[in-house]
């Protein structure tokens, strides 16, 4: 098969896209999960999460490094001949697609609460996701450009989340392991639905200029993502007291209500606003392979049509569904299950066949 | 030329939806609720009180005040807006002034929920107890002062600056309801004349009013949950430095410095030793005395004044069986397994414990005379 030339991505636009898709809407909300599984010790599941986050990226590296010019949809169909190959793509496309749906929905639902309550839900969904139809629908380097760029403009945010940090107190996260392990090991399932998203590294690899990093630079956004939810986790850990964290639904929504300057008072809408750009990333890189498995499903090399269908579903859905908080907490659980088989297992299992399917194919060769 | 007669289109149709999408509100059609009253009257009903700016004009008087029979926050809504020109909104609101009345029924708090839970409004706004009848202050209109929302918040604000009371907002006072190891603590006002800060207002884990301090005592609580902002001053008698009692033997020293450390350890009951450590710089001495040679006595005694203060502040507040000082934050840190035991009932536990303040003094500086 031919190799790809054209549409190419650096190591840092990889980087980013795989950071900006691990973190989008959830990470809001993330400091809450963490404190009503394992009290103030829920951090230290990140670490966690992490550790086995970067072991099975690796592992989808090393699968893809076996053969370097396919594509994951075409390795699929190279290991496992047309039907199963077929199928392996399928659920990839419902993955990725649904997950397109789930993080624009969630979008949605943050906007409508806390900035346009009366605004309907599928002109919202219309209108966040319409700019960034225009970026999925070409190659994946201009996907990378754009994440690059919403990297760049939205770091000062991170800063932003920690000016009230120094009303709180560092009391608050003491003793450590106040209830033994078992509450962090528990609060891990929560965190590696988080820290999902590495796997894109595997759709990414073949597009990247410079393979010999592919390691290097799914570690680093790994690392990256850890550090933001670590930040921003500990935060709110820190500003509000262990029992209040688990009042509010996105505590890192609230914390932002508290920041007040001199020349603007409510400075969390503009954060929400600006919110939008980092919400975005996440859904763009998934709607975009999500297109091009299907492209590939059907057999054609062209994904901007289906891109636009996408969109057009997603609208269709979410006027017809108007989903609610709590469906989408629901869809979310639904996605998560699904994300620990082809995020965290399918890699570990996809790289002892590759190992074994490499000897066999060499055997045969050697006859 | 299609290309461009399309994105035209599109920008057509994307302003003409984009233009405050469904959610515009003209700012003309808005009643800004700048302080809201709760209060209720002789037969317990709940009133509700707003002071809102007029943007207008014509009109003479550029403040509306209504008060209203109301069961909630938000039913008072819909009766503001029955009388005030515009929509009242909470997205503005400065203070909330809740008098001792209503603070003396559990669960009172409940009725913040609205401030919470509506993302559109604030929570930064202060929560002021009210000695007296809310309506009083609402509708007070002091020829001297500017509009009473700004004159109010400026006064909180500025006294908190030097201590005088505490600048507690609806979400402080949101974490220090929820959290078990501590126990609200409001600005408190009255009017007696004239609008006047009596100090801080000290509430129970239900937040029912338990007691108030005055602005001196308010200084030592600061100190004590380790508040390092702003100044601290004290006047002391110093009978044994000036050798005689009486006005003249005063000292006033600005205390630069604080350092709070609270030390916890359980035997029995939970015991407390919190160590204050302050430089202090005279700012007045009405009495002779040689700051050169005899610093250490004066630190001496400055020392056993401040530790008898602490020590008839501590014993209020152990009395009332609360903690606004959040030694249960402490108790949890670092004796977890004993304070796991005892969470829910932290006051009475507290009002058992030993809690013991060391002060100690150092006079930085003189002033520039000696």
């Amino acid at each position: 098969m031919k190799p790809i030339t054209v549409d190419r991505i650096t190591l840092l636009q990889y980087v980013f896209i795989i950071n900006g898709y691990q973190i989008g809407v959830g990470v809001l909300s993330l400091p809450r999960e963490l404190a009503e599984k394992a009290g103030t010790d829920g951090w230290v599941a990140l670490l966690i999460s992490w550790a086995i986050g970067s072991v099975c990226g690796i592992a989808w590296i090393k699968t893809m490094e076996t053969f370097p010019s396919l594509t994951p949809f075409q390795l699929f169909e190279h290991l496992f001949g047309k039907t199963i190959g077929k199928l392996a793509i399928s659920a990839f496309v419902l993955y990725y697609g649904f997950f397109t749906w789930l993080i624009m929905t969630k979008t949605m639902l943050y906007i409508k609460t806390w900035l346009l309550p009366k605004t309907p839900d599928y002109l919202i969904v219309g209108l966040i996701a319409f700019p960034i139809l225009l970026i999925a629908r070409s190659g994946i380097r201009d996907v990378g450009r754009f994440c690059e760029l919403v990297f760049y403009m939205t770091t000062w945010m991170l800063l932003v989340v920690l000016i009230p940090i120094k009303e709180g107190t560092i009391l608050n996260l003491l003793p450590v392991f106040k209830e033994g392990v078992k509450p962090v090991i528990d609060a891990v399932e929560v965190t590696v639905y988080s820290m999902s998203g590495f796997e894109i590294s595997a759709f990414l690899y073949p597009y990247l200029q410079n393979k010999k990093y592919a390691v290097h630079g799914m570690l680093a956004a790994n690392t990256l993502t850890m550090l933001t939810y670590l930040l921003v986790t500990l935060t709110c850990f820190i500003y509000f007291s262990p029992a209040e964290v688990v009042e509010y639904n996105q505590p890192v929504l609230n914390l932002l209500k508290v920041i007040e300057f001199r020349f603007v008072e409510r400075f969390d809408m503009i954060f929400y606003a600006a919110y939008i750009l980092v919400t975005s990333t996440a859904w763009l890189p998934v709607w975009h392979f999500a297109s091009r498995g299907f492209a590939a499903l059907i057999g054609t090399r062209k994904h901007a049509p289906i891109v636009v269908a996408v969109f057009v579903l997603c609208v269709g859905l979410t006027y017809a569904v108007h989903p609610t908080w709590n469906q989408s907490e629901q869809f979310s659980k639904l996605a998560a299950k699904a994300g620990i088989v082809l995020a965290y297992l399918l890699p570990l299992c996809l790289l002892a066949y590759v190992k074994v399917f490499k000897k066999i194919s060499k055997r045969r060769e050697a006859r | 030329m299609k290309r461009i007669v399309v994105l035209w289109c599109f920008m057509i149709a994307a302003a003409a939806i984009l233009a405050g999408c469904f959610d515009q509100t003209k700012i003309e059609d808005v009643t800004l609720a700048l302080i809201v009253g709760i209060d209720v009257d002789d037969k317990n009903r709940t009133v509700v009180y707003e002071s809102s700016p007029v943007f207008h004009k014509e009109a003479k008087d550029k403040e509306e005040k209504y008060g209203v029979h109301a069961i909630t926050l938000r039913r008072s809504r819909d009766k503001f807006d029955l009388m005030a020109m515009g929509l009242a909104t909470g997205s503005k609101t400065r203070a909330i002034l809740v008098s001792k009345k209503v603070m003396e029924q559990p669960d009172w708090s409940n009725y913040l929920d609205l401030y919470m839970r509506d993302a559109k409004n604030t929570v930064t706004s202060y929560l002021i107890a009210v000695d007296g009848s809310v309506s009083d202050i609402v509708f007070f209109s002091p020829k001297d002062k500017p509009r009473l929302p700004l004159y109010l918040v400026k006064l909180i604000r500025t006294a908190s600056m030097r201590n005088l009371t505490v600048n507690t907002t609806l979400r402080d006072f949101h974490r220090q309801m929820l959290e078990p190891g501590l126990t609200p603590y409001v600005a408190e006002l009255k009017k007696d004349g004239k609008i006047k800060i009596t100090g801080t207002a000290l509430l129970d884990e239900q937040g029912r009013y338990k007691l108030s301090l005055d602005e001196r005592e308010n200084r030592l609580l600061r100190i004590l949950q380790n508040h390092k902002d702003g100044d601290y001053s004290f006047t002391l008698s110093m009978p044994e430095a000036a050798a005689k009692k009486g006005k003249m033997d005063k000292l006033s020293v600005t205390g630069h410095r604080i350092k709070t450390k609270t030390k916890v350890k359980h035997e029995d009951k939970f015991i407390f030793d919190i160590d204050v450590k302050m430089s202090v710089i005279i700012s007045e001495r009405l009495f002779p005395a040689n700051v050169r040679s005899n610093a250490a006595a004066l630190e001496k005694e400055m020392n056993k004044q401040l530790e008898a203060r602490f020590a008839k502040l501590v014993g209020k507040i152990q009395k009332a069986r609360i903690d606004p000082i959040g030694l249960g934050l402490y108790a949890r840190a670092y004796a977890y397994p004993e304070w796991k035991k005892v969470q829910n009932r932290w006051g009475d536990v507290l009002s058992e414990a030993e809690i013991r303040v060391k002060v100690k003094t150092r006079i930085a500086g003189m002033g520039t005379i000696k």
